[in-house]
């Protein structure tokens, strides 16, 4: 073994939190030279405005990856709530409180059916998110009748795009807010503490008393309920619910999780830790865009460079088969 | 090939450690042909072991092994099944959803490659075929799939397998390592499988592990007998009787200082009863009743499969469990449904056999184990965890316990087994017990670890907290426990106080057993 792998072994829980950040900080520099606009303050809120939506949902997912289990319909959830919300909006008159209102409910209620599937009928999350991701997704295009749905309000403008504090757009904040206290949530509450003992151990967890079916109920509706947010606040910044808008955001929430440090296999990492893997795709993504690449470009080198992140930083000592 | 009258297996000196423990020291062991072997000896004794190392699962620490006159030391199972010796696990390892002929060719099927990477199965069936035959096994198709043969058949089948894959390596006289092969299985199955063992002697050898004694009786010809690792007698047949193995087998001196017994409680009628198990059945447990009072340590001991781990798990509600018949702590029935959180709720602990997936968390720190059943106690904010009295609350324990870690922060998963230990016992403590269910609290835990922990016991129950001890090994069931039941296939057999002065010795309860 090189030295420097060794030195990386006996190091883990460190080379987590610095090889993803070293990695940030490579990207930043590279776009920086590439084009000096890269860090001005506009380009930054603008990063903060995109990266927002992948870090609301990023963080939901650390919930139920903290448990070892999985979410695949989040994507499916924020395409459903953004078509839900600007068909509220154009068609029934409803206003920018009531749809954040509705839109938050219907991620609970998608959270509240995974949960169900897995807690009562026992079917791998896996399977049953892999269904439901379908199904989400097949009455998003169906209520939109296959088209895009678009819509004027204000209000919903002023949600994702407006400024309330100096410069820095709303978007950002919110999710910044909501990512704080999930952080602490899943840091220093009761639930945060029993996601991590089901995932590193469900069976002492259940023998010593921890409610496992009511804390992966509540995982995967949080994770529902901020998928409803991401959802919102995509629709309010383009104004059109598009059929299979919230599809990326899958692969990219699991992929940030994973480099944030969090194992997939559960027990370890932190929904704290997620926001450097979010800071990661998001500055990749932007840098990218900013630098000039064709955007059919951009989805490639996406994907590369997430596969190349997540194979550094994937934490593999837990893993028994690599499958 | 080896001279007649010579033996074709010779193990000398063999030796094996595990992480500086010596698990067998200094066996040496024959087996001849056509002969049928046993190795006998109480949990722990080192028989497993010894069976692993001649089916190569296990590199020898020291000694060397010889097959038909030639050095010997597979270093896998395969190469074993190369050189002549198979195993038939106890837990079968026959692939259910494949067919016979695949199961026999199992991993070897490249031997039967055809151009373009095919494999010639027509070879494979007839090969199986003709091998079912002649073992008197005709009635197994090797088309059919697995699974769908009873648990005999498999077994045949498994048995089957030495012998196809002995001829296949061209072996002509495999020696087959039966593990355990009536752990699970009926009397009438146990007359069948014993049937085709001597029929197939001719041909083979085997070596035989069993908890029923008596099948030593029946089948073997020759018997070694261990104990704590080393052999202590051989027997030749005709000459072992039941009674005769069971002095070889047991007969430790027993340390009573070691086992606090001048500090046992002594329990009179007097005593509140805080545990009452009446009429419990299900599973292959049967009417099962017995009560434990405050401050008594009650031991259930009997061979693996006995039922008495069953009856731990229907006291904590650890799924599967007997549902039949009732179970009251301090007099209140607990429920069939959400007995596990019912049971917590009236104040049982439960320290399960499996330390590392059941008892504790490897991957959490020994803070947030100790904590893990006493949540609620170590909130500010309600939901909301304290870190100072999560620390305080780990700091305590580490102390009372005499754990050894470098700190509250430290992983569970660097403690040795019985710091581990400890700190599973520190979890129901932080909460608060009435009753403790242990099912062998001592099993891989070093010496000095076991000393403390029985020491615990003592001072838990001076508390007035009952224990409820299952465990295999009888010397701690013994020493430890005021009262012992002992069970034997689901049922009581036999009560026996075990008061300080007068404690019942190892052969006294070996003959309830067995």
């Amino acid at each position: 073994m090189s030295a420097f792998a060794s030195f990386y072994e006996r190091n883990r829980s460190l080379m987590g939190v610095l090889v993803p950040f070293a990695f940030l900080i490579l990207l930043v520099v590279v776009f920086t030279l590439l084009n000096d606009r890269f860090l001005s303050w506009v380009n930054v809120f603008n990063l903060m405005r995109q990266s927002s939506i992948l870090l609301l949902v990023a963080t939901g997912t650390t919930f139920v990856i903290l448990m070892g289990a999985i979410d695949l319909s989040i994507g499916s959830i924020v395409t459903l709530v953004a078509i839900a919300t600007a068909l509220l909006l154009r068609d029934a008159g409803l206003s920018a409180a009531e749809v954040v209102a509705v839109g938050a409910a219907i991620g609970a209620a998608c959270g509240l059916i995974n949960g169900i599937l897995i807690v009562y009928a026992r079917v791998p999350s896996f399977v049953a998110t892999l269904s439901t991701m379908i199904v989400f997704g097949g009455i998003s295009t169906w209520v939109a009748g296959g088209a895009n749905v678009t819509f004027r309000n204000a209000e919903m403008t002023w949600l994702a795009s407006g400024r309330m504090i100096w410069q820095i757009p709303n978007s950002g904040l919110w999710a910044l807010a909501i990512f704080a206290i999930a952080a602490f949530v899943g840091a220093r509450s009761v639930f945060g503490r029993s996601l991590y003992a089901i995932g590193a151990g469900s069976v002492a967890a259940r023998i010593s008393g921890i409610d496992v079916w009511r804390t992966q109920m509540i995982a995967f509706v949080v994770s529902g309920v901020l998928c409803g947010l991401a959802g919102l606040l995509l629709v309010a910044r383009t104004s059109t619910g598009t059929a299979r808008m919230g599809d990326d955001l899958l692969l990219e929430a699991i992929a940030a999780v994973v480099m944030g440090g969090t194992a997939l296999s559960g027990g370890a990492g932190g929904v704290h830790r997620t926001i450097l893997g979010v800071l990661v795709i998001s500055v990749l993504k932007n840098g990218l865009n900013v630098a000039g690449v064709h955007p059919y470009v951009q989805i490639c080198v996406t994907g590369l460079i997430v596969i190349i992140a997540v194979t550094l930083t994937l934490d593999r000592s837990r893993l028994a088969f690599v499958k | 090939m080896t001279a007649a009258g010579e033996p074709i297996f010779r193990m000398r000196g063999a030796a094996k450690r595990f992480a500086g423990v010596t698990v067998i020291e200094g066996v040496d062991l024959d087996i001849y042909q056509n002969e049928i072997i046993g190795i006998a000896g109480e949990n722990g004794a080192g028989k497993s072991t010894t069976l692993k190392m001649i089916a190569g699962i296990h590199d020898p620490s020291v000694g060397s092994m010889e097959l038909f006159g030639k050095p010997y030391a597979p270093h896998r199972y395969t190469d074993a099944v190369r050189d002549g010796v198979s195993m038939v696990f106890q837990e079968q390892a026959l692939v259910p959803n494949l067919r016979v002929y695949e199961n026999f060719f199992l991993s070897h099927e490249n031997k039967f490659a055809r151009a373009g990477g095919l494999v010639d199965t027509g070879r494979m069936i007839e090969l199986s075929e003709r091998h079912l035959r002649d073992l008197g096994l005709g009635h197994i198709d090797p088309r059919r799939v697995t699974g769908s043969y009873e648990f005999h058949d498999r077994q045949m089948i498994e048995i089957a397998k030495a012998f196809v894959l002995a001829d296949f390596f061209e072996v002509e006289h495999p020696i087959v390592l039966l593990d355990e092969p009536t752990a699970a299985i009926g009397d009438k199955e146990v007359a069948l499988l014993f049937d085709s063992i001597r029929r197939f002697r001719d041909r083979a050898s085997f070596v035989l592990i069993t908890h029923r004694l008596a099948e030593y009786v029946t089948l073997c010809d020759r018997l070694y007998v261990m104990k704590d690792g080393r052999l202590v007698a051989e027997m030749a047949k005709g000459d072992f009787a039941i009674s005769r193995i069971h002095e070889a087998m047991v007969g430790r001196a027993r340390d009573e200082e070691y086992y606090k017994e001048s500090t046992q409680r002594a329990i009179g009628d007097g005593d509140p009863v805080v545990l009452s198990v009446e009429r419990l059945s299900g599973g292959h447990v049967e009417d099962v009743s017995f009560d434990l009072r405050q401050g008594e340590v009650l031991g259930l001991g009997g061979l693996v499969g006995c039922g008495k781990e069953e009856v731990a798990r229907a006291v904590v509600g650890f799924e599967p469990f007997p549902a039949g018949g009732s179970v009251r702590v301090k007099g209140k029935a607990l429920p069939l449904r959400g007995r596990g959180k019912a049971s917590i709720a009236a104040d049982v602990g439960f320290v399960p056999k499996e330390r590392k997936t059941e008892g504790m968390i490897p991957y959490l720190s020994v803070a947030a184990n100790t904590s893990l059943a006493a949540l609620k106690k170590v909130t500010g904010l309600p939901g909301i965890i304290s870190g100072g009295r999560e620390t305080r609350l780990a700091r305590d324990y580490i102390k009372l316990l005499r754990v050894r870690t470098t700190g509250p922060r430290q992983l569970c998963q660097y403690l040795s087994g019985g710091n581990q230990q400890k700190v599973v016992m520190a979890k129901w403590l932080a909460r608060g017990v009435d009753l403790l269910v242990l099912d062998n609290p001592t099993r891989g835990v070093d010496v000095g670890a076991k000393e403390e922990i029985y020491a615990l016991m003592r001072e838990l129950t001076a508390k007035g907290v009952s224990i409820l001890l299952i465990t295999d090994d009888l010397l701690e069931l013994i020493g430890l426990s005021n009262r012992i039941l002992i069970m034997r296939d689901g049922k009581v057999v036999a009560e026996r106080p075990a008061p300080p002065e007068a404690k019942p010795t190892e052969q006294e309860l070996v003959g309830f057993m067995v």
